[in-house]
């Protein structure tokens, strides 16, 4: 079965070989020196994702001492209440966004690859943009501490605290601009995921073979398609109402200060299980490792994972638990809170099992998931607790939370992270980290931790509240808090040994790391190159290292596929989703500056925005795009013949249509705008249930005459119509196409103008209530969707003019096709809702 | 060995019991809901102890345990029986019991008609109205009085961001949301004086929104609603009446509440009977002449960010003259 | 090829047991979320109720056709992952549908 994927030996001579491993060096080099920016190579850029992860970890973690320091006396002065109301809010903005999604994304991007069997991720240009991105605006954004703009809203921003009422200052500007648009860095760093994951797998993995890091991964991406659009939109709204006054918020003009609630919870509770989940990927593959035994119940544990995934999107409201909404619908979400803890409880059990039938090797890595299994249990419980809606009306914003929160939160990810580094340093640095400081570290920082916020459950039942600078000597808070701070910098001292480890060894290496020293089963551990694995293999169990007995030997000798580079450039192979079938030969792209130029002047875009020096940022704006276009032109190469990728296989190098990765990442970005779209629906729908009152007045003369909304229609179904009409041209007759592109392009915009001349008409604006701003909310929305499809599309035309589009070579056209139907369908739900819904309710 | 572990129970308990008393405590009830509350959050800790032993001893088993032992922890049988069965059948217990709570917190007055009081939360401190809704409704600030053993309906409404209004030993927490009244009723059974506090972040001085709740027997009660719904005293001293004087030319009335007085404002809390209140400014500021002239002369040391703007305008005798005045408003 | 594995449609069909209780979730939810403030005289309770009934054989036909047709997964169900989420599936809904037999509809969670 193995020998008849591999070519017969006889035909691939030493001499050739080493020529084809040559070749392999030079296609997959790295750029020199600092030109090491324009790398798009998964290594290097997750080396940097994690480097800047551990880097914002280490400042917000700087910020919670001095939280720390200043509750360690009642009635301290060393911050200010607003120094310190600010440091809370960064605290737990950075430590969310800049570290903990960006955290598990960055080992994705390091080792979904290898583990996988690829030689790259499928778009790593996106990668490094999503890198570049996410490190520039995150720099920016800390930075703001340093100038005393940096938000005081905390990390949830309620308003109306943080409307431009009465937080007029600019620090809340630069949360929704700048943590806003470092969540399309990990939506991007999502559809690529996604797309890896499924489509680009060794031969022969098949799901069920599939590492369980990568099924988390896998959920994990899944989840912020739909979780993060939610939060998305509700940074619009705010950012909007602060800068133009549209009242989505304010109770007094038709809005609700609890739509920002469900918007952010809709996102934040799915948030900290796509924390989570790749913590819990990350230990289901050091577990049977350091047991030395396969991973028990493996499929129950791909079943937990996907069944927490789903359920916790129904968890939201139990952050809004003391809000006054009816108990009947608080107890639906207390329902759901209790169930996904079965999920987790089938995983907590599967890992005991797993060691039980092995024999555990207590290193250090070990240790650090022992001290995840205590902590994260000890949170789970406590979270069942708070789930309960009677007893969170007494636990809600008190410490009690924080104690909860943190005990997931550093349980249930931090401390799986630290035996991640440990276990997977080898394989990407020439030494190992050292046993003895990572014995210190793990000890001073679980004792550490437990100190510190053991007695914050004790504190929160005591009385002391969330998000205070200070309190008074005559509770008696004063010895838990004391405690706790010492708790703190305990922990603090546990990861600067964990700092001292990385920098006494720790010698990053793509080509000659210390290697698979845990004798681990998995693919990664394989021997790397510059290019990746010497070829790749076909797959047919679980654990390949230890279940099929020569794989190593016959990889490096290159006895499998892709042994050379039949294009001459970087190539993967791209699988079925199922079963790994290999189906055809990706071309990816090498090193270079547009990636992180765009990312460079897309950061600069949003934060010039946020200190409204608008011209400005126009003009980075146009460079951003004009760089991404500089990038997109030279993706899509030309088709070729089908080529020989050894063991026999020989496939084609172009494929356009639904089996194609690019058709596929774009319909994931749609069904991000779906959930974008479908969370102002939402909120149009909660607004009504509201104040009821504007849509009946809207009815009897707000909405526009009728003829706006058919007109609209008319040109959506025109404009949809052109696209699949020129869909049919492209075969026939070049002007043709670009006429019916043209028209189809002209009628979008067309419905869109069409829609806000209707409601200005109708002297509708969108500072006057709730329902106005939403209203204009939706041309917003479209504005956005058919902005993209207007210079994808003047972008096709361009490819047509230059020869680089045609009948077979069609991809660009695909995704303009997928977009502009999208918009079209958008559109038209639009009209439908903002034209139909306050007659049908009149 | 056994006196020992015995000797050893004596001061654990005391140190854990008192640990839980406090006058913000959730563990020290002073009434059925905040006791049902308290019983709910014993049983808990109870439950997680022993979940959390359970799963502790499995992991200890797992790691160096006996041959049969592990043989057992680690067969499919334990992981669906202690991953999924035991999860299913506890929290559906739970569940239940979450749920008989949550029925039995819905209001129910037993027939006796509740004391309404309302509360509007404020950036940073506490409107109070008792009988909102009568003739005569009675304004008061920062302290909230009420009888033992009577139901009361508080009201809950924000005058600008959300507020939280929180009284552990008395009930749960409820949200001040603007546009939205939200109403809590509770019962007190104890007499005796409770802190509470403002529980959802609502700015610069939120760490200092903190609530006085004074529970009395009822007749004590109703003689404190008799004498807080009359005018201010006169004030009986020469150096009170200079400090009215003083009071009214500085225009404090502008903001502030002085029935009787043509002060009438009502940007900030009612001072008609402050002198009767046990704080001002901040919960923690006892109710004496020094703190109240200290507010006027320090307020933003004593309360950073609070919207009263500082008055250094008098002279010292001037300043003494106000404070006496204040306090003497009982 | 026979028994070719379509990866949409088993995914569809593998999901569709929480897809079933996102639907009665959501459903109950919208219920009270719109009658109350509507203050429609519809009892909340008996369609929220219903809906249950109606999740709850909705899930049983799924999960006994899946695992009459193909017992061992086979192309529909490759990895037999549609009766345990069925099972879990039902467990939320029992668990959702418990507040409707307990607690009256827009009475407001209000502590105390």
């Amino acid at each position: 079965m193995h020998e008849s994927h591999q070519a017969s030996s006889s035909l691939r001579d030493p001499s050739r070989r080493e020529e084809e491993r040559r070749q392999l060096e030079a296609i997959w080099a790295l750029p020199k020196g600092w030109r090491i920016v324009s790398a798009v190579n998964n290594t290097v850029i997750g080396y940097f994702y994690i480097g800047a992860a551990v880097l914002f970890f280490l400042l917000a973690g700087v910020l919670a001492l001095l939280m720390r320091s200043q509750l360690a006396l009642p009635g301290n002065t060393l911050l200010s209440p607003h120094t310190y109301n600010q440091v809370f809010t960064m605290h737990g903005t950075v430590m969310m966004f800049l570290f903990a999604v960006p955290a598990v994304e960055a080992m994705g991007i390091l080792l979904l690859p290898q583990m996988l069997g690829a030689r790259d991720l499928p778009f790593p240009r996106l990668g490094a943009f999503a890198f570049w991105a996410y490190f520039v605006g995150g720099l920016i954004f800390f930075g703001t501490l340093f100038f005393d703009l940096a938000p005081s809203g905390g990390w949830f921003m309620y308003p109306p605290l943080t409307s431009s009422h009465y937080s007029p200052d600019i620090g809340a500007d630069f949360w929704l601009l700048g943590i806003g648009f470092i969540e399309i860095s990990a939506i991007a760093g999502a559809i690529e995921i996604i797309v890896g994951v499924l489509r680009t797998r060794a031969p022969g993995m098949s799901l069920d073979k599939m590492p369980m890091f990568a099924w988390t991964m896998l959920t994990f991406a899944v989840m912020i398609v739909f979780a993060f659009p939610a939060v998305i939109l509700a940074t619009i709204m705010l950012e909007l109402e602060r800068t133009f006054g549209w009242p989505f918020f304010i109770a007094a003009k038709g809005g609700d200060a609890l739509l920002w609630q469900h918007l952010f919870w809709f996102f934040g509770h799915p948030e900290v299980y796509i924390i989570f989940l790749p913590a819990a990927g990350m230990v289901s593959m050091i577990v049977p490792t350091m047991a030395r035994a396969p991973l028990e119940a493996h499929m129950l544990i791909v079943l937990a994972i996907i069944a927490t995934g789903f359920f916790s999107f129904g968890l939201w409201v139990h952050h809004m638990f003391t809000t006054g909404i009816p108990a009947l619908s608080l107890s639906f979400f207390s329902a759901a809170s209790m169930a996904v803890a079965i999920p987790s409880g089938i995983q907590v059990f599967a890992w005991i099992a797993t060691i039980a039938a092995g024999k555990l090797r207590l290193d250090t890595p070990a240790l650090f998931v022992l001290g995840f299994l205590f902590i994260f249990t000890l949170g789970g419980l406590t979270g069942v607790m708070v789930a309960m809606v009677p007893f969170d009306w007494q636990a809600h914003d008190t410490y009690f939370v924080v104690a909860h929160l943190h005990y997931v939160l550093i349980g249930g990810m931090v401390f799986p992270l630290f035996a991640a580094f440990y276990y997977w340093a080898p394989a990407f640095s020439s030494r190992a980290l050292s046993e003895r400081l990572g014995r210190w570290a793990f000890w001073l920082m679980f004792i550490g931790f437990n100190v510190a916020f053991l007695p914050m459950h004790v504190l929160g039942l005591q009385g002391m509240p969330r998000r205070v600078y200070t309190y008074p000597a005559e509770l008696g808070w004063q010895t838990l808090n004391f405690v706790s701070t010492a708790g703190a910098f305990m922990l603090a001292a546990g990861v600067l040994v964990f700092i001292a480890d990385l920098v006494c060894n720790l010698r990053p290496s793509l080509v000659s790391p210390a290697g698979n020293v845990w004798n681990s089963g998995t693919l990664e551990w394989l021997q790397n190159g510059l290019y990746g694995l010497r070829s790749i293999p076909h797959v047919e169990t679980r654990y390949p290292l230890w279940q099929e007995q020569h794989l190593a030997r016959d990889v490096e000798a290159a006895r499998f596929y892709l042994p050379n580079a039949p294009t001459g450039t970087r190539e993967a192979i791209v699988t079925s989703p199922i079963e790994a079938e290999p189906q055809y030969l990706l071309r990816l792209p090498g090193p270079g500056w547009p990636p992180a130029l765009a990312a460079l002047f897309t950061a600069a875009f949003f934060m010039l925005l946020t200190v409204k020096m608008i011209a400005m940022a126009l003009g980075c704006g146009i460079l951003a795009i004009a760089f991404i276009l500089v990038w997109a032109w030279g993706s899509d190469p030309m088709p070729t013949d089908k080529v020989n990728i050894g063991a026999g296989l020989r496939l084609p190098t172009y494929v356009s249509g639904p089996r194609s990765h690019a058709w596929w990442a774009v319909v994931i970005l749609l069904f991000v705008a779906g959930s974008l779209y479908l969370s102002f629906a939402f909120s149009y729908l909660y607004l009504w249930t509201v104040a009821p009152a504007a849509w009946a007045e809207a009815a009897k003369g707000g909405v526009p005459d009728g003829t706006f909304a058919f007109a609209a229609m008319g040109l959506l179904a025109v404009s949809s119509a052109s696209m699949y009409a020129a869909e049919g041209q492209l075969r026939r007759s070049r002007a043709g196409f670009g006429l019916m592109v043209v028209l189809a392009l002209l009628t979008l915009t067309g419905a869109l103008v069409l829609e806000l001349v209707g409601h200005w008409r109708s002297d509708l604006r969108p500072d006057a209530s709730g329902y106005a701003a939403l209203v204009y909310l939706a041309s917003v929305l479209q504005f956005q969707i058919v902005a993209a499809v207007v210079v994808v599309g003047c972008y096709v035309l361009v490819r047509l003019a230059a020869g680089r589009l045609n009948s077979e070579r069609r991809v660009t056209f695909d995704t303009l096709m997928l977009l502009s139907h999208y918009a079209n369908a958008q559109g038209a739900l639009g009209v439908l809702l903002v034209h139909g819904f306050p007659r049908a309710v009149a | 060995m056994r006196t020992h572990s015995r000797q050893a129970i004596g001061p654990l308990m005391a140190f854990v019991v008192a640990g839980c008393s406090g006058p913000q405590s959730v563990l020290h009830p002073a009434g059925p809901e905040a006791l049902g509350l308290a019983h709910l959050t014993w049983f808990l800790f109870g439950f997680g102890a022993l979940v959390l032993a359970f799963v502790l001893a499995a992991a200890a088993i797992a790691v160096r345990g006996p041959e049969r032992w592990r043989a057992v922890v680690a067969s499919r049988c334990m992981i669906i029986g202690a991953g999924v069965f035991f999860p299913a059948v506890s929290l559906t217990g739970l569940l239940g019991y979450g749920l008989w709570l949550t029925r039995a917190s819905i209001p129910d007055t037993e027939g006796r008609e509740p004391l309404q009081i309302e509360v509007t939360g404020e950036q940073w401190w506490w409107r109070v109205q008792y009988a909102p809704s009568t003739r005569s409704p009675v304004a008061s600030a920062n302290e909230i009085r009420v009888p033992a053993g009577r139901p009361i309906r508080f009201t809950l409404q924000s005058a600008d961001v959300i507020h939280s209004f929180w009284v552990p030993n008395l009930a749960g927490k409820l949200d001040m949301i603007p546009g939205r009244a939200t109403s809590l009723l509770v019962r007190a059974e104890r007499t005796g004086v409770f802190r509470g506090q403002c529980a959802e972040y609502c700015g610069k001085a939120h760490a200092l929104m903190a609530l006085t709740v004074v529970v009395m027997t009822p007749t004590d009660f109703a003689s404190w609603l008799e004498n807080e719904s009359r005018p201010a005293m006169e004030p009986d001293k020469p150096e009170s009446r200079r400090g009215r004087s003083l009071f009214l030319e500085a225009g404090c009335g502008g903001c502030h509440t002085v029935r009787g007085t043509p002060a009438a404002g009502t940007i900030g809390p009612d001072l008609t009977h402050l002198g009767s209140r046990h704080s001002v400014g901040i919960a923690s500021a006892a109710m004496n002449e020094r703190n109240i002239a200290r507010f006027m002369t320090d307020g933003q040391h004593m309360k950073p960010g609070n919207h009263m703007p500082t008055f250094r305008i008098f002279a010292a005798v001037e300043l003494q003259a106000i404070a006496t005045y204040l306090a003497g408003l009982r | 090829m026979n028994g070719e594995i379509r990866p949409i449609s088993s995914l569809l069909i593998a999901l569709l047991g929480p897809i079933i209780w996102a639907a009665h979730f959501f459903g109950v939810y919208l219920v009270e979320a719109v009658l109350c403030p509507a203050r429609e005289p519809v009892s909340i309770g008996l369609v929220g109720l219903a809906l249950s009934a109606l999740a709850l054989a909705a899930l049983t036909l799924h999960s006994a056709r899946c695992h009459l047709s193909d017992p061992a997964g086979g192309a529909r169900d490759p990895l037999r992952f549609t009766l345990p989420l069925t099972l879990l599936s039902m467990t939320a809904v029992v668990w959702t549908s418990l507040p409707l037999l307990v607690l009256p509809a827009c009475t407001p969670g209000g502590s105390g």
